[in-house]
């Protein structure tokens, strides 16, 4: 079995949007509109195994 | 451009049924709707076939027309397939359509077409083409609209309650409908205590895969004119379009449906407030609920108070068949199988589930993903 993922629609700074997963957080901790940061792994989730970017919740998250 | 007609439609159960041959199905739907218009075959001057997932399934790409309609016995005519993600249903009748309003042709078929039971990876995310490297990362149909859930809820306080009532609804009015691939009633409490694929959606509020066909015979006035006044089916509107893929876009709506339904309700010159019965792309309850508002059924927010007025006594009636998520949803014979179900509401056929004398109906289905919006939206309206 595939362990669950956050999979989330990220707006950059910049202005694009991105689909990635979200690390390093429980589901339930997130909210929409959370600042995150990217960050590069192997993806947590599905089957698969690449390298790639991830999202990890940003410091001023975790004050 | 000249007036079209519906002069019959078929379809198959929808289903799984692996050692059915897909010619088989294909002609079974042909059949049906030769049936149903009572003209013989020799009359159908060009075919034209929606399939979306032939190719990696089962090794046809192209052909799928021609291996049907051969099977029928009908041959020498141009045949052309149609691929367009989930919207090659309705891509087809839209290539048929344009035949007959455009005066090449006084009768053309269009047949939508899908096996997908016997894909070798089944199990595994079943991801539109175009987005390989989002799927590697974790995109999936049921995520991209777990994420819309999410954002409509936050947005509107739609609640968990309204998208099971989708399912419920559609279950429904499934069990009224014998070829629809679920027919057992459920309950809110079932669909919500169903395993959770993305969350907030349970299992029950996802579509499920499966087999069938569906097809229809459009003809000119000409040919119409021969055909018992209760079975003539008027072509409103037919419009497609594809996505603008604006990079910030509100995920609680398809721009591209807003835009679908503009055109053909100017086409027609009939408004929402007219339609009185409607099949739409319920891929997942929240998709219906967003459908609502996009082709405005509703105000924007509102889709989820609205599911309660989509019954069959509803406001507007909408998934009679029991929708994608409990007729089936065999890719590229969604659309024409929605074309069928109009026609026999339009036609007071449809039984169990027939909406009292209804006038206007409209079809709908979304197809793929571009830059994370939808890549093809078809738009049809029918009346009597």
């Amino acid at each position: 079995m595939a362990r669950p993922y956050v999979a989330a629609y990220v707006d950059m700074d910049e202005g694009v949007r991105i689909f990635g997963q979200i690390a390093d957080v429980e589901a339930a901790q997130l909210r929409i509109g959370a600042r995150v940061q990217v960050d590069f792994r192997q993806t947590p989730g599905n089957a698969p195994e690449v390298v790639a970017y991830a999202f990890i919740p940003a410091p001023e998250e975790q004050a | 451009m000249r007036n079209v007609h519906i002069a019959g439609v078929g379809m198959t159960p929808f289903g799984k049924f692996p050692s059915r041959r897909f010619e088989e199905l294909g002609l079974e739907a042909v059949q049906a709707a030769i049936t149903d218009a009572g003209i013989p075959p020799g009359l159908i001057e060009a075919g034209y076939a929606g399939h979306a997932r032939t190719g990696r399934v089962l090794g046809w790409e192209s052909g799928v027309g021609q291996a049907v309609l051969w099977e029928a016995g009908i041959t020498g005519i141009p045949i052309v397939g149609v691929a367009n993600f989930c919207s090659s249903g309705g891509c087809a009748f839209r290539e048929a359509w344009i035949a007959v309003a455009g005066g090449l042709v006084d009768c053309a078929i269009a047949i939508g077409i899908e096996q997908l039971s016997v894909r070798a990876d089944k199990g595994q995310p079943f991801i539109s083409d175009g987005i390989e490297i989002e799927g590697k990362l974790g995109f999936t149909p049921p995520a991209f609209f777990a994420m819309v859930a999410q954002r409509h809820m936050a947005a509107y306080g739609t609640t968990l309650e309204q998208m099971a009532d989708v399912t419920v609804k559609n279950r429904r009015n499934a069990a009224a409908n014998p070829r629809a691939q679920y027919r057992l009633p459920t309950t809110r409490e079932e669909v919500l205590g169903s395993p959770t694929v993305a969350e907030p959606l349970t299992v029950m509020q996802c579509c499920p895969t499966g087999d069938g066909a569906a097809a229809a015979i459009l003809v000119s006035d000409r040919l119409a004119s021969n055909l018992p006044a209760r079975k003539r089916i008027r072509v409103r509107a037919v419009q497609l379009v594809s996505g603008h893929y604006d990079p910030r876009r509100d995920i609680t709506s398809f721009e591209a449906t807003v835009r679908a339904a503009k055109q053909a309700y100017e086409q027609a010159g009939i408004g929402p407030e007219d339609v009185d019965v409607a099949e739409v792309h319920d891929c997942f309850s929240i998709a219906e609920i967003i459908h609502y508002e996009d082709l405005g059924f509703c105000q924007r927010g509102e889709g989820g108070r609205f599911v309660s007025r989509a019954g069959i006594d509803g406001k507007v009636a909408v998934n009679t068949s029991g929708g994608l998520l409990s007729k089936g949803h065999p890719l590229g014979a969604t659309g024409l199988a929605q074309v069928a179900e109009l026609a026999w509401q339009l036609r007071g056929e449809a039984g169990q589930r027939q909406v009292k004398e209804p006038k206007v109906g409209l079809a709908h289905v979304v197809g793929g993903f571009q830059a994370g919006d939808a890549a093809s939206v078809s738009l049809i309206l029918l009346s009597t």
